[in-house]
């Protein structure tokens, strides 16, 4: 009689109750994966964007705020010998949207001579370098928002700005952008945005966002310093922040959701502790006196405890891959992308996470058989026998 | 005949691990669903309560918000015209010239968290214009003079508002306005904002056009006549009710708030199973005592009935614990961002009758879908078997 003949036998002595603790185990257990595939990508996502080493400069008062084209030069300045800023691109807020569609695309015009540089982590071709340098109504479109509107490369498309002064400007798509956090924004060439703007009678010039792509680590951390103090007591005050820092100011206004996704899965986990715990404990209850019979026919105290145990563990996985599979399948089928921004518009089931949510599942296993096993081990054979049950 | 509850009371006792684990399991969920939802009202309270549906907001066509929207001065001459504008006792039009703002101001108590404020500039007739906004402390501010009123939601969550106290805007940050006022507007959008006298902000924030326009209308009836007007070709601007400007505020709001529902709903299926475990543990622990019962005449339906309240008993306690700890979180102080706006807005998290009613509706269903099966075991039960069983 093998440990596994008898876990099966177990399991199916009481198939109702079985299937009721894998349910409630798998239930949580998917809402777990997801949450923890969220915080999975966002810690990805802050860790690619924190490999790019870029800063954003913006004006301290408010990020509406346009600082003058001439604080580039003013930012370069700072490293003359070009060994610490590989270079630095303005960006201005364009606020793009198709007409007659309510909601506002990710749309920013960047200066066109620096953002490959500033950007390169997007995979230029040398072709679709020499395109965006060479056509003004070049743009560059994140693979996101090119399928929610059914754009590809080689497209002409017109966008009208949701900011004074609402210009509808027409674009050509030459670049579809698949690389991971870069898939939900819209560039298009600043200077083809600004000779609109005057000619529509905004004549001043100027960027919400100056991005300085630094060459080390250590030139981040000097420049973030050096910054502000450049443009302090002057009209146009700075703020300073890595690029972590500065997406996490537009994270809020998802309603914190990934604080959110946290709590939810700490809840999760307690949740699922408790039910497993209290499955195991009552099936134990139930069985003490087979248990006994065990010990009697010559069972060591370690064996039984294996038994319980296992028992527990395999209930807590096939309740965990139940949740896990349909969450994972159902993340595939119907993507977030609707919800627009990143990483929650492009999650999905990762392996981590999954790693995560077995270890989890495995350790919940472990505590709640844990108790159970232990009183199996010590079971008084002769005690549990008298008993009728 | 019907069980005597203080059955069922008893037995909760009987089993003291095991209803104790599924109470804490309902209990905590209780706790999320009412934390959530308190969150979600909190928000939805400081947007729906906002505006009035008898006054329009004037944007720029295309723009998304007042914060994107600038109005010339020809373009608010042609507003002037709407049909159906309120007048006050003087005769003056009813129509507000606004210009909407944003400053970084620190949160209290974390001085390195700045939010991005909106900061409106407003004429004296605006006070008369905004009928839900209500002063409540000190004075509004003095037409001419480097004064601000200050929103009750904005004064609870941001540093530097208090009566008196001296706060730096401007584009630059540099021109310093003292508090003079506080005032509130139902709970809404508005009491996150600073109100200051229009032309000091525009000269302080460089603008020199305003934002939007608010126009208030005579009655209802005039709404659709207004806002045709001004969208037609005579005025080329676009017009809303201010209660429907700030419902679609909201939308983003909404699809979490759903997207949190599907979750919590996910876990609550989890914790009727938990439920129904425990239930069916009960059961069958109490074959004899089952079988004693209808052999002295309780009828099948007395005993299903007797496992519902039982387990029904065990969700609405837990409920009453989880409902009790979600008070503690009453009343705290957010703020989220508008992604429409760019510009914070504080709330406080509300805990409604409708959340309590929803939360007893959950543990009750949970009760009832938890032990509707074993509870119809207990009931098919033959009593010779189970008598004679030792």
């Amino acid at each position: 009689m093998t440990i596994t003949y008898v876990l099966m036998q177990n399991l199916r002595r009481n198939p109702m109750r079985t299937l009721l603790t894998c349910l409630s185990f798998a239930l949580p257990m998917g809402v777990f994966v997801a949450a923890i595939s969220l915080i999975v990508a966002m810690v990805k996502l802050n860790a690619l964007n924190a490999a790019q080493l870029r800063l954003a400069v913006q004006s301290r008062i408010a990020l509406v705020n346009a600082l003058p084209e001439r604080m580039r030069a003013e930012i370069e300045a700072l490293d003359p010998d070009k060994t610490r800023i590989r270079a630095v691109c303005g960006v201005r807020w364009f606020g793009g949207r198709v007409q007659n569609t309510p909601s506002v695309i990710q749309s920013l015009g960047a200066d066109v001579d620096t953002f490959p540089l500033v950007f390169d982590e997007i995979g230029w071709t040398d072709a679709e370098r020499e395109s965006w340098a060479k056509d003004r109504q070049a743009c560059v479109v994140g693979t996101n928002v090119a399928e929610q509107y059914g754009w590809k490369a080689g497209d002409r498309i017109t966008l009208e700005s949701s900011v004074p002064p609402n210009l509808a400007l027409e674009f050509h798509v030459i670049k579809i952008v698949t690389t991971e956090g870069r898939t939900n924004s819209l560039y298009l060439r600043r200077d083809y945005f600004e000779e609109s703007r005057r000619t529509a009678g905004f004549v001043t010039p100027g960027c919400n966002l100056f991005w300085l792509k630094c060459s080390d680590l250590a030139a981040l951390r000097a420049l973030q310093a050096e910054v502000d103090p450049r443009f302090a007591n002057t009209p146009n005050e700075t703020k300073t922040m890595d690029e972590n820092a500065f997406m996490a100011n537009f994270a809020q206004a998802a309603g914190d959701l990934p604080g959110l996704m946290r709590a939810i899965a700490m809840v999760v986990v307690f949740i699922v502790a408790l039910v497993a715990g209290n499955t195991m404990m009552m099936s134990f209850r139930e069985r003490t006196r087979e248990l006994a019979v065990f010990k009697a026919i010559g069972f060591q105290g370690g064996r039984v405890f294996r038994i319980v145990l296992a028992e527990s563990v395999i209930l807590a996985l096939v309740g965990a891959l139940l949740g896990i599979v349909p969450t994972a399948a159902a993340l595939l089928a119907f993507p977030l992308k609707r919800l627009g921004f990143l990483p929650l518009s492009s999650l999905e089931v990762s392996p981590i996470a999954i790693g995560v949510s077995i270890a989890i599942a495995l350790l919940v296993g472990v505590v709640a058989g844990l108790l159970p096993a232990m009183q199996a081990y010590r079971l008084n054979t002769v005690a549990a026998l008298r008993k009728i049950a | 005949m019907i069980l005597p509850l203080s059955y069922n009371w008893r037995n909760l006792f009987v089993r003291k691990l095991s209803t104790g684990l599924t109470f804490i399991v309902v209990a905590v969920i209780v706790l999320v669903l009412a934390v959530l939802l308190s969150f979600a009202a909190g928000i939805r309270a400081s947007l729906v309560a906002t505006g009035s549906p008898l006054n329009l907001i004037v944007l720029k066509p295309g723009a998304t918000a007042e914060s994107t929207s600038i109005l010339q001065p020809e373009e608010i001459a042609r507003v002037v015209q709407t049909p159906g504008v309120a007048r006050q006792a003087d005769g003056a039009l009813m129509i507000s010239s606004e210009v909407a703002v944003q400053s970084a101001i620190p949160r209290l108590g974390q001085r390195d968290r700045p939010a991005n404020v909106a900061i409106r500039g407003v004429d004296v007739l605006a006070y008369a214009v905004h009928d839900n906004v209500r002063l409540v402390e000190g004075r509004w501010p003095d037409a001419g003079k480097m004064e601000v009123a200050v929103g009750r939601a904005a004064q609870k969550r941001f540093a530097g508002l208090r009566l008196n106290e001296s706060i730096a805007l401007g584009r630059l940050g540099n021109r310093d306005y003292t508090v003079v006022g506080v005032f509130e507007a139902d709970g809404g959008a508005l009491e996150s904002e600073v109100w200051g006298p229009r032309p000091q902000i525009q000269d302080s924030f460089e603008r020199d056009v305003v934002s939007s326009v608010v126009v208030r209308l005579g009655g209802p009836a005039d709404v659709e006549p207004a806002v045709a007007y001004i969208r037609s070709a005579a005025v080329q601007l676009d017009a809303k009710p201010e209660t429907e400007y700030y419902r679609e505020l909201t939308a983003k709001t909404t699809e979490i708030v759903m997207l949190t529902s599907v979750l919590i709903g996910i876990m609550a299926v989890g914790a009727a199973f938990a439920v129904a475990n425990t239930m069916y543990a009960a059961v069958d622990g109490r074959r004899r005592e089952i079988a004693m019962l209808r052999t002295i005449g309780f009828s099948r339906g007395a005993v299903v009935l007797s496992f519902v309240i039982e387990s029904v008993l065990i969700c609405t306690l837990a409920c009453v614990f989880g409902l009790t700890a979600s008070v503690g979180f009453n009343g705290m102080r957010q703020d989220f961002l508008s992604d429409t706006t760019w510009t914070v807005l504080a709330y406080e998290l509300r805990l409604t009758p409708g959340i309590v009613a929803w939360a007893f509706a959950l543990s009750v269903v949970v009760g009832v879908a938890g032990a509707a099966a074993p509870a119809l075991r207990a009931a098919r039960l033959r009593v010779i078997d189970a008598l004679r069983k030792a």
